[in-house]
């Protein structure tokens, strides 16, 4: 239920700035991803990759890979996809 | 002070340079089943297993009291679109900050929200990896707040990007 369409997202009553909070840290997860890898992986769990760089999802991602947590999450690391913390100023 | 931990917090916690840190802040910190269940390398099991032994990290004693407080919240995760997905293990941790009225450790962007979105959870401090180092520099446990946090992203994976939304 994370990832919404922008136009959804404020419907269901997102804040602006949540929604900017999540394309922000989304476009950053994008660039750092080592993408060769991701494809390199077997459907499922590049599909659960993907799935997390898209919404930062982990759980739900997790579920996809059907692995342990600490598994897939070695596993997003191994991907060079990072848990973004924004810093607001 | 006291907090709670969840599992994805524990994991890369245990892989910073200054985990030791921790330490100096709380005086024990609560966890659950639901956490240990989910650890399963050897770095972060050693971890957890020393912090248990010191008597640091300690399961929370009152966990059926915590039932209405885990189930609200994910219940509140599973039909609001604003909420990311919440697992037990971290609400749990939720659960027993709000009812401590300790910090819960946790980089969930589900509790997160949850805290921001919902009046009665708004009591409940959570606390990121940044806010703890904030904590842990105005303490003066560690002198260069941007190289700490620099340790900290090459440790974990994690990146601290500036950004203004206003």
């Amino acid at each position: 239920m994370f990832s919404l369409r922008k136009d959804l997202a404020k419907k269901a009553g997102y804040k602006e700035k949540h929604i900017l909070e999540d394309e922000f840290e989304r476009s950053i997860r994008r660039k750092y991803a080592d993408w060769n890898f991701i494809e390199k992986q077997p459907p499922r769990i590049k599909a659960a990759l993907k799935y997390y760089i898209e919404t930062g999802d982990l759980r739900l991602a997790q579920k996809i890979a059907k692995m342990n947590i600490e598994e897939f999450y070695e596993l997003v690391k191994k991907a060079k996809i990072p848990i973004v913390i924004i810093r607001e100023y | 002070m006291i907090a709670s931990i969840d599992t994805c917090f524990i994991i890369d916690w245990s892989k910073y340079r200054k985990r030791h840190l921790l330490e100096k802040i709380f005086d024990y910190v609560f966890t659950t089943e639901e956490v240990l269940n989910e650890v399963s390398s050897e770095n972060t099991l050693e971890y957890v297993l020393n912090l248990m032994i010191k008597g640091f990290l300690v399961i929370y004693p009152f966990k059926t009291e915590l039932s209405p407080i885990v189930r609200k919240a994910l219940e509140i995760s599973v039909s609001d679109p604003r909420i990311p997905s919440l697992d037990p293990p971290e609400a749990y941790a939720l659960a027993i900050a709000y009812k401590e009225n300790c910090i819960c450790l946790t980089e969930n962007k589900g509790v997160l929200r949850l805290v921001e979105y919902y009046n009665e959870f708004k009591k409940v401090k959570v606390w990121r990896s940044l806010e703890l180092f904030k904590y842990l520099y105005s303490k003066g446990l560690i002198e260069d707040f941007e190289k700490e946090l620099e340790n900290y992203s090459r440790d974990t994976g994690h990146v601290f990007p500036k950004k203004r939304f206003s």
